[in-house]
């Protein structure tokens, strides 16, 4: 039985050759069981052929057609990392969050001792000592 | 088979080339058959249309993983696909949604209910298979597709897609037998 039902399927699908045609057609003509599982195979057949397609969204559109300017397309890659992320609604495992946060914190040490603090300058003030000059003048008022 | 102007393998190769017309081409060429199956293959219109989205993207940014120009329709079936069974996965929706019981007496014979009513218990009994069989059985019906596409799309031999078209078939009439009289035959 098993074997007509799968003759029979396979009919469905175009997929008998001549021989397996012949035999079916056989059985078919003898068993009125097959013969109600056919109609019934074709009756839902025609029934899902019958629903009618859902309508693409707009929204969809909108969104394809703006991915084919080639500066979206460059930031595609994070996108959908970020969508990933947001996907997976920011769940992080506790050693993932401790090595963040230490990346964090050394991240901002580096920052606080390199970038912010102004290198220090080294300026030279000599002091010379000089013996005053004395001026003598022969003229006198 | 519809017939286009320019063949998938041609519109591939414009894509591969970076021809910016082509991802819009593609896209019109292939939205509703790859909503149609995202939309029935989740019972979700919002998850379809992230799906798709999703599968444009990966598309676009992965072109040159497409070996085969001409295999460019069941390439953006299985990206689908396997962005369909990721959200299946994730929302643990793998399991069969909910009974047409309480829509319909399982009295009332299917082909002499109104269209509109038809098509709901239609889709309900198909939203009650399981998703391995309602993706076979999408993609051989609605997009016509062979054995042999379907079997690579979703990565299983040609026997095991025969198998689990024919399990499809058998228990969608099953769940479809009280809707089926056979006087209404």
């Amino acid at each position: 039985m098993k074997k007509n039902e799968e003759l029979l399927n396979r009919f469905i699908d175009n997929d008998l050759n001549d021989e397996e045609m012949k035999v079916l057609f056989l059985e078919l003509s003898t068993n009125e069981v097959l013969r109600t599982q056919f109609r019934t195979l074709q009756t839902l057949r025609d029934g899902l052929l019958s629903i009618p397609s859902p309508d693409v969204p707009l929204t969809l559109d909108l969104k394809i057609k703006s991915l084919s300017s080639s500066s979206q397309l460059r930031l595609l890659p994070n996108r959908s990392v970020l969508r990933r992320v947001v996907d997976k609604k920011f769940t992080l495992s506790i050693p993932t969050f401790a090595a963040t946060v230490l990346l964090l914190l050394m991240g901002s040490y580096i920052a606080a001792t390199t970038i912010f603090v102004q290198k220090q300058k080294t300026e030279y003030v000599y002091v010379v000592e000089m013996q005053p000059v004395i001026i003598r003048s022969n003229y006198s008022n | 088979m519809p017939q286009y102007p320019i063949s998938d393998e041609q519109l591939a190769i414009r894509l591969q080339n970076g021809d910016n017309q082509a991802p819009t081409q593609i896209y019109e060429r292939y939205k509703q058959g790859l909503y149609s199956f995202c939309y029935h293959l989740l019972g979700d219109g919002n998850s379809a249309e992230d799906v798709v989205h999703e599968t444009f993207i990966k598309a676009l940014t992965g072109k040159e993983r497409l070996q085969n120009p001409a295999s460019l329709k069941s390439w953006l079936f299985t990206i689908a696909r396997n962005e369909a069974f990721a959200v299946l996965n994730r929302t643990k929706k793998l399991r069969p949604l909910s009974d047409t019981d309480e829509i319909f007496s399982e009295d009332t014979p299917l082909m002499t209910l109104e269209t509109n009513e038809r098509t709901k218990v239609l889709e309900t009994l198909l939203n009650q298979l399981l998703p391995q069989y309602k993706e076979v059985l999408l993609l051989r019906e609605f997009e016509s597709m062979n054995y042999e596409t379907i079997a690579a799309i979703t990565g299983t031999s040609i026997s095991s897609v025969k198998s689990k078209l024919f399990k499809a078939r058998k228990e969608l009439m099953e769940k479809a037998k009280p809707y089926i009289r056979e006087d209404a035959l």
